[in-house]
């Protein structure tokens, strides 16, 4: 995982529940890095899922909540590195179509060390849009938050669902956005 | 907040303090090692750029040789523009061409002194030293067997050569044998130093033999042909020159065959003309007699001796003599007049400067032409003429009386039971259009395209050269004037010719 999610992580957490709070878990959970993260550098996914239960604990919220409030924080952080064209897209729907074509195979370009997800997508209803989420890293939570993230990006009332999960024992996620106009 | 808290707060700002600076100097180094990165991709971007220009030195030197190449007029120049190209590509070394023989003699010597560091005199005393120190039995053993680019040091190829040179690529360009030995063309590199040597370079060189031995070969077989189209030229000539000959010939031939007639025909004018003047000779002797009294003495002449001279008279017949000596002056003179028409018809006919076109009349020329033959349609043939006034052409009189002639006898032989010739001469528009017509054997369908190639005939042997119409159809062409052949068999033949009438 980039350093740069694990410094979002960290701003995330200073500022909605103070830097004490950070201090605390990195104190607590004794990182190879020291909680010593740059932007362009790979952590080990462990960290992660670490800091992630650690916080989980201290703040009393579950894990996937905790990372869909995070996912929606780190969406906006995220956005100006998309290429324009993903920036300039016409509608919610049409971003998120291109997450998968667009944007993350630009970053892989960037960062060729970087670990991406991998999504499909079953566009069978008009108003809805299923994102089929595959990744080791079973982060389907974040993509739910970045997603809501989008959302209000593009000021798309949105509800979303997980008919099916890895978490559950799945193959694969079924992310379901339906699109409220 | 008590002061434990506040302990607690500073010490976690503290450490938070700790791991950002920790993490700055992460970074920094992180951008230190990125810029080192950038530093050594930027050296190894400039070593690929010198390579890209290399390989970009080496192309233009292949292409610009290749389109070259292929432009230059001669063997001898294009590989003066090899050599060329070469010694500016290849800076350090300096280029010679020769080609050796197989009994080791050095057929052909090229060398290109337009680089600017060679010293020139020196160089071509240089290169004089190697060549006569050269073993060049060896090097054209070993360049035969291997065909390729090959290294030596010079003193491996030489034999007490104390020159400046030290190295040598010698390039096999081409093989070829001749009837009596063959040879090999090579260009040699001459290096005065081995470190100049450029491995690279002399590759592009090699890949650039395969292309210049096709050119070379190329050029060698178009010289062949150039030789070959000058001989067949010469061939041509000759050719031309025969026809030529045979055309006077043939001209003197048909000249032969009306001889007998224009012989007949300037014989009989002639004949009658001398029997006349005999007659006249007589007459002349009896008018002698019957005036000679009145000539010896005028002043005797009296009564008697006038009625003698007046009976006299009556006896010799005086008004019929006088009346028919009118006679015979006149068809004298007449006869002597054709016999000048046929030998004046005759020195056009046999002028042989005959290329000029002048304006003419063509019925004049017509007429003329009949004048030579009537006496070969006397016996079993007519011929029929309805002429033009006047028909102005360009043309060549004798040339033309040639084809018609030609015509006019093709018809005879073509009637040998006897038959009617008709000429027609008419306008239509601007031509004048001239049709000489048959009515003798015809043509066979399968025999009218043969019949203007020469000697094409269906006469016996020595009886026809099967010249005539192929000339004929050759002058009618200069005179751009058209020939059409209309035939029946049994029933005849028209020669319809087209000419453009002169205003
Ligand atoms: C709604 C839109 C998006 C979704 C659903 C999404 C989903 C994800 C997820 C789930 C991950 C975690 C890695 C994994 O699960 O294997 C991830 C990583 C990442 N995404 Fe996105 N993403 C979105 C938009 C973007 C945008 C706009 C960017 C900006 C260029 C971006 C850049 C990245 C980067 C840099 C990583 C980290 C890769 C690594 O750690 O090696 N994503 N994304
Ligand atoms: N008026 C004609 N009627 C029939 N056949 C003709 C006539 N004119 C030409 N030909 C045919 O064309 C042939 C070629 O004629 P051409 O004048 O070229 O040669 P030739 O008369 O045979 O020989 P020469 O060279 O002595 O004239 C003749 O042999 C004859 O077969
Ligand atoms: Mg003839």
């Amino acid at each position: 995982m980039k350093g740069t999610i694990f410094i979002s992580l960290q701003e995330f957490v200073e500022q909605n529940h103070g830097y004490e709070v950070w201090d605390g878990v990195i104190e607590s959970t004794h990182l190879a890095s020291n909680g010593i993260y740059t932007s362009t550098k790979n952590y080990p996914d462990e960290e992660l899922f670490a800091l992630v239960g650690a916080l989980s604990s201290k703040l009393n919220v579950t894990a996937p909540n905790l990372v869909r409030l995070f996912g929606e924080f780190l969406f906006p952080v995220l956005l100006p590195f998309a290429p324009p064209d993903a920036k300039n897209a016409p509608s919610l729907r049409a971003f998120l179509l291109m997450v998968d074509e667009v944007i993350h195979v630009e970053v892989k370009k960037l960062y060729t060390d970087s670990n991406l997800p991998e999504f499909d997508y079953d566009e069978q209803n008009d108003n809805e849009l299923i994102m089929i989420y595959r990744s080791p890293r079973k982060l389907c939570h974040l993509s739910e938050g970045l997603i809501q993230g989008a959302a209000k990006h593009f000021n798309q009332p949105i509800e979303i669902s997980q008919p099916k999960c890895m978490h559950m024992g799945a193959d694969d996620c079924h992310i379901k956005v339906i699109f409220n106009d | 907040m008590t002061d434990v808290d506040y302990k607690n707060e500073f010490k976690a700002l503290e450490r938070i303090l700790m791991r950002e600076r920790a993490a700055r100097k992460e970074a920094e180094s992180e951008l230190e090692a990125y810029s080192q990165r950038l530093y050594r991709q930027e050296q190894q971007y400039k070593l690929d750029q010198s390579e890209i220009d290399n390989k970009q030195i080496q192309l233009e030197f292949l292409t610009g040789l290749l389109a070259e190449t292929w432009r230059k007029p001669s063997l001898k120049q294009i590989i003066e523009n090899y050599l060329e190209r070469t010694s500016l590509f290849m800076v350090k070394a300096h280029c010679l061409f020769i080609e050796l023989t197989d009994s080791a003699v050095i057929k052909k010597c090229q060398f290109n002194s337009a680089k600017k560091s060679d010293a020139e005199t020196n160089l071509t005393l240089e290169f004089k030293q190697l060549l006569n120190t050269l073993e060049r039995k060896k090097v054209y053993s070993d360049l035969k067997i291997y065909n390729e680019c090959k290294m030596y040091s010079v003193d491996s190829i030489t034999k007490n050569y104390h020159g400046i040179f030290s190295h040598s690529v010698m390039l096999p360009l081409y093989e070829s044998s001749k009837s009596s030995y063959s040879v090999i063309g090579i260009i040699a590199l001459l290096y005065v130093n081995d470190n100049d040597i450029n491995i690279n370079k002399l590759q592009t060189l090699e890949s650039s033999r395969s292309m210049l031995s096709v050119a070379i070969e190329r050029k060698r077989s178009e010289e062949q042909l150039q030789q070959q189209l000058i001989e067949l030229a010469d061939v041509n000539q000759a050719l031309e020159q025969t026809q030529q000959q045979l055309l006077e010939q043939e001209k003197l031939a048909s000249l032969g065959l009306l001889a007998a007639g224009v012989a007949h025909e300037i014989n009989n004018p002639v004949g009658f003309v001398l029997s006349n003047l005999d007659t006249m000779h007589d007459y002349v002797g009896d008018m002698q007699n019957t005036f000679k009294p009145l000539l010896l003495d005028p002043g005797t002449i009296d009564i008697e001796s006038c009625n003698q001279l007046i009976s006299q008279c009556r006896d010799i017949d005086l008004p019929f003599l006088i009346q028919d000596s009118q006679e015979i002056l006149k068809s004298s003179v007449e006869g002597l007049e054709r016999v000048k028409t046929i030998v004046s018809d005759l020195s056009t006919f046999s002028r042989m400067d005959n290329d000029e076109l002048e304006p003419i009349d063509l019925s004049l020329v017509v007429k003329k032409s009949l004048n030579m033959v009537t006496n070969e349609f006397k016996y079993k043939h007519q011929i029929n003429s309805d002429l033009l006034d006047h028909a102005q052409i360009l043309g060549s009189e004798g040339q033309l009386q040639q084809v018609l002639i030609n015509l006019f006898m093709n018809a005879k032989h073509a009637m040998q039971n006897g038959g009617t010739l008709n000429i027609h001469m008419y306008r239509e528009k601007n031509k004048i259009l001239l049709s000489i017509k048959d009515e003798g054997h015809g043509i066979k369908k399968e025999h009218l395209k043969d019949i203007f190639t020469p000697f094409f005939t269906t006469k016996a042997p020595g009886e026809g050269t099967g010249l005539g119409l192929a000339i004929s159809y050759s002058i009618l062409q200069q005179h751009s004037a058209k020939v059409k052949v209309n035939s029946e068999v049994d029933k005849g033949t028209e020669f319809l010719l087209t000419f453009f009438e002169l205003h």
